[in-house]
C-alpha cells in the first residue's frame, strides 16, 4: 500500500479522461455490444437525433463565424475612418462612379438636378449604408453622402481598403494602416462580450443547483486523492467539454485569427484560445461552487444563480448587437482609443496574439501565466474551502414552508396535474424565469437591437396580432413542448393512477394555453393602448391568435412528447432537439398566416393545424402506453401522421420532379403530368414499404388494394359501377356549381385563371391534361387520401366523421374555386370507400369525376 | 387475484423474465424472493403495466395487466423501490395529488392519510420539499400514497430497504393489518426474516425463472430438510447469483 495518494497529473488524466469517455458514449452512434452471454445494457428504441445536434453544433459554429467576419468589418472601417477624421470612406466602386459623375458635372451645388441626373446620383451609393437595415435609414443616409457630394465634390471622399462586405473571415478584411494594435483592440469589445456570456453559461447557466454537491464529484471524493487534484481535472474536464467554448469562442477566435494573416493555423492556435478562455470560466464556476455556499443562505445562492444564469440567457445579444446593429460604431472607435494595456487584461489576452510577431509571442506566454494563475488560484481557494468537507445541501431550494393553513384550498379551485403544473411552474426557479422572464426579455432584446422594431410592431393590426401570437408561441416553446420532459424520473406516478396519460396531458395544455394566452392579452392590450385606432382592424384576428395558442400548446406538448426520451436520466437531453426545432418552424408558419391579409391561408393553416394537432395526439395515445418500457412499442397501424406525411411528399416530391423534367425549359403539360406519377409512384411505393417494414398486419387488405376475401367478379363490378355512380353525381353537382360561380363577377375571375381554362391549349397539352386528371390523379391521390389519410382517421373515429375530415383536407389542397364540388366528391369517394373496402371503388369515383369535368370545360368544343 | 402465466420480459437479446408462473391468491401475503438482478422489479412492473411483456400474460382480478391499465389502478396501489418525486412539491400536496388523481375530494384524504402520516411518523415533514426526503422518508411517503384509495391488492417493491427498524416493525404491523382487513399484497424482497415472519406463500425467483414456490414450511420441508429459510433459499439460487 503506497502511502502517497496519486499525483495530481495522474488525477486531472484519470478524471479528464473518464468525463471526455463520458461525453464520446453520449455522442457515439455506435453502441458496444457485451461479447459472451452475461447481461448486455438494454438496448433503446431509437438512437436518432445525434446526426442532427452535430449539424446544429455546426450551424452554430457557423453563426459565429459570420458575425465575427461582420464584427471584424465594422472594426476595420472604424479603424480606417480614425486614420483621417475630416474623410468619407467610401467603396472603391463608388468612388468610381463619383468620378463617372464629375464628368457629368453632377457636382454642383447651384442647379438643380433633373430627374436622370438625381436617379444616377442615388444609383453611385449603392453600394453604402448596408449597416442601417431600416430602409428608411439607409435611403436617408445615402441621401445625406449625395448632399455632400453635391457640396464638396470628390473632395471628401476616400476609397476604402476594407473589401467588404464581411460575411466570411479573409485577410482582405484586416485594416493594418491604423497600427497592428487598433483591430485587437476594437475587436475586444465582442471578445469580452462573448467570454462574459460564455463565463456566465458555465457558472449558472447549466441545470444544476450551485448549492447541490454534484454526486458524481462527492463519488470522486471517496477515492485517495488530494482535493487539488480533483479540483483541477474537473475544470479541465469542464473546459473540454463545454460546448458554447467550442461552438462560439473557437469559431470566434479562429475567424479573427484567420483574417489576421495566419492560415490555417488560425484553427489549432483559436483551439488553445478557446481552451484558455473555457479553463477561465471552469475556474470561475469552481469557485463559485465553494464559495458561495459558504457566504450565503442556500435560497440566497439560488437567488444569485438565478441572476446570473438570466445574464448568462441574455448576454449573447448584446454581442449580436455589436456585431450588427446600426449605430453602434461608436464602441468600435471608443475601443480603439483605450490604452493599449487593456489588451492585456486576462479577458482580451488572447487577441494578442492576433497582432503578430514579438506582441503575439506575449500574448502566448500571458495565455500560460494567467491560465496557471486561474487554475491554482482556483484550487488553492476551492481546497481550503472544502477543507471541512463539502458543503452538502443537497436537492432543490426548500423554500418557505407551507403553513397547514393553505392546505385546505388548492390555487384558483385547480386539482390534480393542473395544479401540480401551476406549482411547479410558481416554484421551480427555472421553470419560472423560461416561461415568464425570457419572452419579456427576448422580446426586449430584439427591441434593443433594432430599435425600430417596436415603431413596426405597433404600425398596423397584422403585426400586432402576430406579435401576441408571437409572444405566447415563445412561452410554448419553452412550457408545452417539455410537457412530457418535466415529467421526468417521477413520470411512474402517472401510471398508478386510474386516469389516462394522455387525459393528464390534456390538463397540461390547459395550464400551458393559461399562460401563453396571458402574454398574448398583455402584447395585445399593450400595443394597442399605443395605437389605439388599430382595434376594430386586429379584433376579427384576435379568434385567430387565440385558436392558434390552443392548438399549439396541443401540437407542442405532442411533438415534445413524442420527441421525448423519459428514460433519459439528464432532464436536458430528454427532449430531443429537433423536435423544438421542428415547433420552431410550425410555430412560424401559423404566425405568417395571421400575419397575412388574404383569408385562404388563414382557413388553409387553421384546418392544417388541426389536423396536425389531431395527428400528433392519436400518435401520442398509441405510443403513451409505451413510455417507459425501454424495448416495446405500440402495434404498428395506418395513422393520421402517415397521411399527412404522405400527402406533403406526394406534393413536394412534384415539385421536385418538375424542375428536374422541365430543367432549363418552359413548364410544360407532359411535365406536369409526369412529375404527378413519377411522385405518386413513389409515394405509394415508399409508403408500401415503409408499412410492410413495420409489419402492418394485412397491409393490401387494409389499404383496400385487394378485393376482400371471397368476394367475386360480381362484387367488383357492383362496387365499380357504384363509385362511378357517385362520381357521376359529384360531377353534375360540381358542373351546377361552376355555372353557378361563373355568374358571381367576383368568383369568376378565380375559375378563369384556372388553366384548365385556357381554351387556347393545343391538342398535345389537352391530351396530357387528361391523362393526368382521369388515370393519374385518381390513382395516386385515392391512394393517399382514402387508402392511408382516411383509413387513419377512422381508426379514432365514425365513419361519417373520418369521411368529413379527409374530404375537407383533400378540399384544402384544391385552388379556392373548386373547393367545394372536390369536397363533395372526396366525401362520396370516403362513403363508397368504407362500403366496399376496396381502393378501386372510390378510384372510380374520382374517375367518373374528372372525366366529365375535363369532357365539359377541355374537350366541349 | 393475481394469475400470471409464462410471463416473459426480454430487453434484445437478454431475458429479463422468463415463462414464469404463479398465482396469488385473494388475501394473500405473497412474496418474490431472489437476489439483484432476479427479474423480481421487471415482474412487479408488468403486473402494473407499466412494461409490456414480450410473451405470456399477467391479469389481475381477470383483467389484463397491460391492456386495462389505466382501470386496474383502482384496485391497485404501487410503492416502488426507489421513489423519484416532483421537485418543488411538499409532502402533503403529494398525498393530495394522488387522492385527487384517485377522484378523492380533500376532506377524505385528510381524513385517510392523517393515521398513516402518525404512524408513520411523517408530520412533521410534509410540508418540506419531497425530493430533500432521506430515501426511507421517501418510502414513507411513497406509501401512504399507494394506501390513500385504499386498493385491493398493495403491490410492494422492496418495501424495507432504506427503512430503520422501527419503521420496518412499523410497516411489518401496516401489511399484517391490511391483510387482517382483506387485503391482497405482493412483495418482493431479498429479505429473508422478513419475509419468513410476514408472508402466507413464497416464489423464488432467480435468473429470471421460478425456481421454487410454497409455504416457507413446505418449501424448507421439500428443499432442504432440517434447513432454514436461507438454506433454501442458497440452494435454488446457487449458480452464480449474487448473495442477498
Amino acid at each position: 500500500m503506497s502511502s502517497r495518494p496519486l499525483g495530481t497529473l495522474r488525477v486531472t488524466w484519470l478524471v479528464s479522461a473518464l468525463a471526455l469517455r463520458r461525453f464520446v458514449n453520449r455522442f457515439s452512434p455506435f453502441r458496444r455490444r457485451a461479447r459472451g452471454p452475461g447481461r448486455g445494457a438494454t438496448p433503446k428504441k431509437a438512437a436518432a437525433g445525434k446526426a442532427l445536434l452535430g449539424f446544429l453544433a455546426l450551424l452554430f459554429g457557423f453563426q459565429a463565424v459570420t458575425l465575427t467576419a461582420a464584427a471584424i468589418e465594422r472594426a476595420a472601417r472604424v479603424a480606417e475612418q480614425s486614420t483621417a477624421p475630416d474623410h468619407l470612406f467610401v467603396h472603391a466602386r463608388t468612388l468610381r462612379n463619383l468620378v463617372d459623375l464629375v464628368a457629368l458635372g453632377a457636382c454642383d451645388e447651384g442647379h438643380d438636378p433633373s430627374e436622370q441626373e438625381q436617379s444616377k446620383l442615388d444609383a453611385a451609393f449603392e453600394l453604402e449604408g448596408f449597416e442601417h437595415r431600416d430602409r428608411d435609414d439607409r435611403a436617408a443616409y445615402r441621401h445625406g453622402l449625395a448632399q455632400k457630394f453635391r457640396a464638396h465634390c470628390l473632395t471628401p471622399f476616400r476609397a476604402s481598403e476594407v473589401r467588404g462586405p464581411g460575411v466570411l473571415p479573409t485577410p482582405s478584411l484586416w485594416y493594418r494602416g491604423a497600427g497592428k494594435l487598433a483591430l485587437p483592440k476594437a475587436l475586444g469589445v465582442l471578445g469580452l462580450l462573448l467570454t462574459l456570456g460564455v463565463m456566465l453559461q458555465t457558472v449558472a447557466g447549466s441545470g444544476r443547483d450551485l448549492t447541490e454537491v454534484d454526486q458524481r464529484f462527492e463519488w470522486l471524493f471517496a477515492f485517495p486523492v488530494r482535493a487539488r487534484s480533483l479540483f483541477l481535472a474537473r475544470m479541465l474536464a469542464m473546459a473540454l467539454t463545454a460546448p458554447l467554448v467550442w461552438v462560439l469562442i473557437w469559431p470566434f477566435y479562429g475567424s479573427v485569427l484567420f483574417s489576421a494573416g495566419y492560415g490555417l493555423f488560425a484553427v489549432p492556435l483559436g483551439a488553445l484560445a478557446a481552451l484558455y478562455v473555457g479553463l477561465i470560466a471552469a475556474a470561475v464556476r469552481v469557485l463559485a461552487e465553494t464559495t458561495l455556499p459558504r457566504w450565503l443562505t442556500s435560497p440566497n445562492v439560488s437567488r444569485v444563480q438565478a441572476f446570473l444564469g438570466l445574464l448568462g440567457t441574455l448576454s449573447l445579444v448584446p454581442a449580436f448587437a455589436v456585431a450588427y446593429t446600426p449605430g453602434l460604431g461608436w464602441l468600435y472607435d471608443r475601443a480603439l482609443r483605450v490604452a493599449d494595456g487593456w489588451l492585456y487584461e486576462p479577458l482580451s489576452v488572447p487577441l494578442l496574439l492576433a497582432t503578430g510577431g514579438a506582441g503575439a509571442l506575449s500574448g502566448a506566454a500571458l495565455l500560460v501565466v494567467y491560465g496557471a494563475v486561474f487554475a491554482l488560484g482556483a484550487v488553492t481557494v476551492a481546497e481550503r474551502m472544502v477543507s471541512n468537507g463539502i458543503v452538502a445541501t443537497s436537492g432543490v431550494d426548500p423554500g418557505s414552508r407551507g403553513g397547514p393553513q393553505r392546505a385546505a384550498s388548492g390555487a384558483f379551485g385547480l386539482r390534480g396535474v393542473a395544479l401540480k403544473e401551476l406549482r411547479a411552474l410558481l416554484r421551480d426557479r427555472q421553470l419560472r424565469t423560461q416561461a415568464f422572464l425570457v419572452p419579456v426579455l427576448a422580446i426586449g432584446a430584439q427591441i434593443l437591437i433594432n430599435p425600430s422594431l417596436l415603431r413596426s410592431l405597433a404600425g398596423g393590426a397584422p403585426m400586432i396580432a402576430t406579435a401576441a401570437f408571437g409572444t405566447a408561441a415563445f412561452s410554448l416553446l419553452t412550457g408545452a413542448l417539455n410537457g412530457l420532459a418535466t415529467e421526468g424520473q417521477a413520470l411512474w406516478t402517472l401510471y398508478t393512477v386510474p386516469v389516462r396519460l394522455e387525459r393528464l396531458l390534456l390538463a397540461k395544455v390547459h395550464v400551458w394555453v393559461g399562460v401563453a394566452s396571458s402574454f398574448a392579452v398583455l402584447v395585445l392590450v399593450g400595443l394597442l393602448i399605443r395605437s389605439p385606432h388599430l382595434v376594430p382592424a386586429v379584433l376579427p384576428r384576435v379568434p385567430l391568435v387565440f385558436a392558434g395558442v390552443y392548438l399549439y400548446a396541443m401540437i407542442g406538448l405532442g411533438l415534445g412528447a413524442l420527441g421525448t426520451d423519459p428514460l433519459e436520466l439528464e432532464q436536458r437531453r430528454r427532449l430531443k432537439p429537433g423536435a423544438a426545432y421542428l415547433f420552431m418552424l410550425l410555430l412560424s408558419l401559423f404566425a405568417y398566416s395571421i400575419y397575412t391579409e388574404s383569408l385562404w391561408p388563414k382557413v388553409v393553416e387553421l384546418v392544417l393545424s388541426s389536423l396536425l394537432a389531431y395527428a400528433l395526439w392519436q400518435k401520442l395515445k398509441d405510443h403513451l402506453p409505451y413510455l417507459l418500457d425501454p424495448t416495446e412499442a405500440p402495434p404498428p397501424s395506418i395513422a393520421v401522421a402517415d397521411g399527412v406525411l404522405a400527402a406533403l411528399g406526394f406534393f413536394a416530391f412534384q415539385g421536385i420532379f418538375m424542375l428536374l423534367f422541365s430543367a432549363g425549359s418552359e413548364p410544360s403539360f407532359e411535365g406536369l403530368t409526369l412529375a404527378f406519377g413519377a411522385s405518386g409512384l413513389l409515394v405509394a411505393l415508399a409508403s408500401l414499404w415503409f408499412f410492410a417494414r413495420s409489419r402492418v398486419p394485412d397491409l393490401m387488405a387494409t389499404l383496400g388494394l385487394v378485393r376482400p376475401l371471397a368476394r367475386g367478379r360480381a362484387f367488383e363490378l357492383r362496387a365499380l359501377g357504384i363509385g362511378g355512380l357517385a362520381g357521376g353525381a359529384a360531377a353534375v353537382f360540381g358542373l351546377g356549381y361552376r355555372s353557378l360561380v361563373l355568374k358571381v363577377p367576383m368568383l369568376r375571375a378565380l375559375i378563369e385563371s384556372e388553366p384548365e381554362h385556357a381554351q387556347k391549349l393545343d391538342t398535345s397539352a389537352r391530351v396530357w391534361l387528361t391523362l393526368l386528371a382521369v388515370v393519374a390523379a385518381p390513382l395516386f391521390e385515392e391512394f393517399v387520401f382514402r387508402g392511408i389519410l382516411y383509413r387513419g382517421f377512422r381508426r379514432s373515429f365514425a365513419a361519417p366523421l373520418a369521411a368529413l375530415m379527409s374530404a375537407v383536407v383533400f378540399a384544402l389542397v384544391h385552388p379556392a374555386a373548386s373547393a367545394l364540388p372536390v369536397f363533395c366528391m372526396a366525401f362520396l369517394a370516403a362513403v363508397v370507400y368504407e362500403r366496399f373496402r376496396w381502393l378501386f371503388a372510390p378510384i372510380a369515383t374520382h374517375v367518373t369525376y374528372n372525366a366529365v369535368v375535363v369532357v365539359a370545360t377541355l374537350w366541349q368544343h | 387475484m393475481i394469475e400470471v402465466e409464462g410471463l416473459t420480459k426480454r430487453y434484445g437479446d437478454f431475458t429479463a423474465v422468463d415463462r414464469l408462473t404463479l398465482g396469488v391468491r385473494r388475501g394473500e401475503l405473497f412474496a418474490l424472493l431472489g437476489p439483484n438482478g432476479a427479474g423480481k422489479t421487471t415482474t412487479l412492473r408488468m403486473l402494473l403495466g407499466f412494461l409490456k411483456a414480450s410473451a405470456g400474460s399477467a391479469r389481475i382480478a381477470g383483467r389484463d395487466c397491460f391492456e386495462e391499465r389505466v382501470e386496474l389502478k383502482r384496485v391497485v396501489g404501487y410503492l416502488p423501490d426507489d421513489p423519484v418525486f416532483y421537485d418543488y412539491l411538499r409532502g402533503r400536496e403529494l398525498i393530495e395529488f394522488s387522492g385527487e388523481m384517485h377522484g378523492l375530494t380533500r376532506a377524505v384524504i385528510a381524513e385517510r392519510s392523517a393515521p398513516l402520516v402518525r404512524e408513520l411518523e411523517l408530520a412533521e415533514a410534509l410540508e418540506d420539499y419531497a425530493v430533500n426526503y432521506s430515501r426511507g422518508m421517501k418510502k414513507k411517503l411513497s406509501l401512504v400514497c399507494a394506501l390513500i384509495h385504499e386498493p385491493e391488492l398493495l403491490i410492494l417493491d422492496e418495501p424495507s430497504s432504506g427503512l430503520d427498524p422501527i419503521a420496518t416493525r412499523r410497516l411489518n404491523q401496516l401489511l399484517l393489518a391490511r391483510k387482517a382487513a382483506g387485503v391482497t399484497i405482493l412483495l418482493s424482497s431479498h429479505l429473508l426474516d422478513q419475509v419468513e415472519k410476514l408472508c402466507d406463500r413464497v416464489a423464488i425467483v432467480a435468473h429470471g425463472r421460478l425456481a421454487a414456490v410454497g409455504t416457507v414450511e413446505e418449501l424448507q420441508a421439500n428443499l432442504h430438510p432440517g434447513g432454514s429459510l436461507e438454506d433454501v433459499f442458497f440452494a435454488v439460487t446457487a449458480g452464480g447469483a449474487e448473495a442477498p
